[in-house]
């Protein structure tokens, strides 16, 4: 029989066996449990489902997730990339406890970080307050959902660029300078490039995290049907009222939309990488 | 008014500290227009730093530098028409080789900026220049070390600049490559004339390249002259030593006369000068034979004999003192005499070089 991969020789011996480990570990933690989503799907008719699928209530909730997901990622991609820059490229005193406050929003418990959100942005928090003198509803609106989500996606852009950012050699800045690139052009024609594909990274993490938040926005979302609710939210109401197939189809629903969107962005990135693979 | 037609850079009591390394205290240096120049010493001699002062990269502590006669301190590196190529080449490599070399015309003003057709055509014209427009559509992680060098080079050049600057710029590349891409420097420099000045701790590439040499250590310009001048007259033992091996030997002068082991060597060049004397020899200006008659010389034991190349090199111990005696000869020479490892011989330099040592008191106030 001809082997399936060709053989040849590594310093590092092992392939097959860290191969199959990987597939056995994935499985085990990520694809069997998942695979039970579908299965609880499955005792649902299509045209179950699809009414499932089709409610006002579940559309509403999944274009609020996604939008709020979506404006909050990129908010934590472009202050990300400021917050990883001026980490790198400055000293300044106390900057290993700003770098640590970086990480706050993974460590803490979401749950703690929405009351103290929702209690800030509510309308007689401090900043609530300053808000509503404006005429800005922050807390139990949409705005309240992107701030929660900007909140627990910040790590996620400024850790994946810092490294890259750190590495990049200061001559092709200089190279650009001698060359007559301004400021502007030297960031936008050989920084950016080179950030890219983190920065997609971070995105994507970023994203991906936001639409899986569930602790941090139901207390600050005001959990209005059709105005402030989650996909989460709905899902955990489903639960509630024991409708375990109709919670299934929503998550299964996300889950592929999920799924489809990280590819595409992976796709991108394995794209510029091939570019770029050999220094 | 003439002379200020002819200088290029004017470089003068340039200063530059790193916290507390001194890279340069105090360099004048002229540079002429259309030379091809060589920032010559070992590293840490501040050369790099002079030339990133130059390119406006580094800005200097104290001292004047101005290029066409304006003074260039307050231009940015932007503005001062300067092409750079760095050591690593610093290629954009997410651009392909084209888009390289046409990045200076892409990121002019707009007023300036040539239509797209126009700056491919350029583009295209320097690729021509330095042999590589056949890369145009390459990535340059899909080139040679020696191709992304050139490449480097068009991309500095495409914008017509008046200085070009290089740093190291055969450095990374392996000896055979290195050779040619000189020899190709030497060709493309008489072809545009671009007042140029290239950075290299290698004296052989240096003195075979460059128009003149400056030779600097420790911050400071040590020697300028034309290749010729620095190795046959060098100014001083550090020039001595770093241009080429050398052998050591230690004597005493009084009125000019220098007194070496058993030879009396005259230095009138020295005639003020007393004390402990260095003389150096070079390799291919000592005799070797069996016996001398009627002349002093001193006995040496062969070590080691390397005859490939186009000179024969032999490796003696001196019989007094510990130390090495390196010896050149010609392959006819070296047949004649045909020594034998192991074997006692008698050398005789034919030259010195004689430097009056500096005292301890005189080297701890310099």
């Amino acid at each position: 029989m001809a082997p399936f991969f060709r053989r040849r020789h590594r310093v590092l011996p092992g392939f097959g066996l860290t191969l199959g480990f990987t597939v056995f570990y994935l499985s085990v933690i990520v694809l069997i449990p998942l695979s039970t989503l579908f299965i609880k799907t499955a005792s649902l008719s299509w045209g179950e489902f699809w009414n499932v699928i089709g409610s006002a209530r579940v559309l509403a909730a999944f274009k609020l997730s996604f939008l709020a997901s979506l404006v909050a990622a990129s908010i934590n991609t472009v202050f990300g990339l400021l917050v990883a820059w001026v980490l790198v490229r400055y000293n300044f005193p106390f900057k290993r406890i700003i770098d640590g406050l970086v990480d706050l929003p993974f460590a803490l418990p979401t749950a703690v970080a929405g009351i103290a959100l929702t209690s800030l942005y509510s309308g007689n928090g401090w900043l609530g307050s300053f808000f509503e003198s404006y005429g800005i509803k922050t807390a139990y609106s949409p705005l309240g959902i992107v701030i929660a989500l900007t909140f627990i996606g910040l790590p996620f852009v400024v850790r994946t660029v810092q490294p890259i950012l750190a590495d990049l050699p200061a001559e092709n800045e200089e190279a650009a300078a001698c060359l007559g690139a301004g400021r502007l052009k030297t960031f936008w024609k050989v920084l950016l490039p080179e950030l890219k594909p983190a920065l997609w990274t971070g995105f994507a993490l970023a994203f991906a995290r936001a639409l899986g938040e569930y602790g941090s926005v139901v207390f600050i979302s005001g959990n209005m049907p059709m105005k402030t609710e989650i996909t989460p939210l709905l899902i955990m109401t489903k639960l509630d009222q024991f409708d375990y197939a109709g919670a299934t189809a929503i998550a299964v629903l996300m889950l592929v939309v999920s799924f489809l969107i990280l590819l595409f962005i992976n796709l991108i990135n394995w794209r510029t990488h091939r570019i770029l693979a050999p220094r | 008014m003439e002379v200020e037609q002819i200088m290029s850079i004017h470089i003068q009591d340039i200063e530059k500290r790193f916290g507390g390394f001194i890279a340069l205290r105090g360099v004048d240096l002229e540079i002429k227009k259309g030379e091809l120049l060589a920032l010559l010493g070992p590293s840490g001699s501040g050369k790099t730093t002079l030339l990133r002062i130059i390119a406006g990269l580094e800005a200097p502590d104290a001292g004047v530098l101005s290029l066409d006669g304006e003074d260039a301190g307050v231009k940015k590196a932007r503005e001062r028409g300067i092409g750079f190529v760095f050591q690593h080449y610093a290629l954009f490599r997410h651009k392909t080789v084209l888009q390289n070399v046409a990045f200076g015309l892409e990121v002019l003003p707009w007023r300036r900026r040539p239509g797209r057709n126009e700056i491919r055509r350029r583009a295209l014209d320097i690729l021509k220049l330095v042999q590589l427009d056949w890369t145009a559509d390459r990535l340059p992680s899909q080139l040679s070390g020696g191709q992304r060098q050139r490449v480097a080079l068009a991309r500095a050049l495409v914008l017509e600049p008046k200085y070009l600057l290089l740093d190291e710029p055969f450095g990374a590349l392996d000896a055979k490559v290195r050779k040619e891409l000189r020899r190709w420097l030497r060709r493309l420099h008489e072809q545009v004339g671009v007042t140029s000045i290239f950075v290299t701790h290698d004296q052989e590439e240096a003195l075979e390249l460059a128009d003149r040499v400056v030779i600097l250590n420790e911050g400071r310009i040590e020697q300028v002259g034309t290749p010729d001048e620095v190795y046959s007259h060098p100014a001083n033992p550090f020039v001595t030593q770093f241009l080429g091996s050398v052998n050591l030997f230690h004597g005493r002068i009084r009125d000019g006369v220098a007194q070496v082991g058993t030879w009396e060597v005259d230095a009138p060049e020295h005639a003020g000068a007393s004390g402990a004397v260095f003389a150096f020899v070079r390799p291919h200006e000592i005799e070797l034979r069996r016996r001398f008659i009627g002349k002093a010389a001193v006995l040496a034991q062969v070590r080691q004999v390397r005859s490939f190349g186009s000179a024969v090199k032999l490796d003696l111990t001196r019989e007094e003192g510990d130390g090495w005696l390196e010896v050149e000869l010609s392959h006819e020479e070296f047949q004649n005499l045909r020594p034998q490892v192991g074997e006692w011989l008698l050398a005789r330099p034919r030259r010195f070089r004689i430097f009056p040592q500096p005292s301890e008191a005189a080297r701890w106030t310099a």
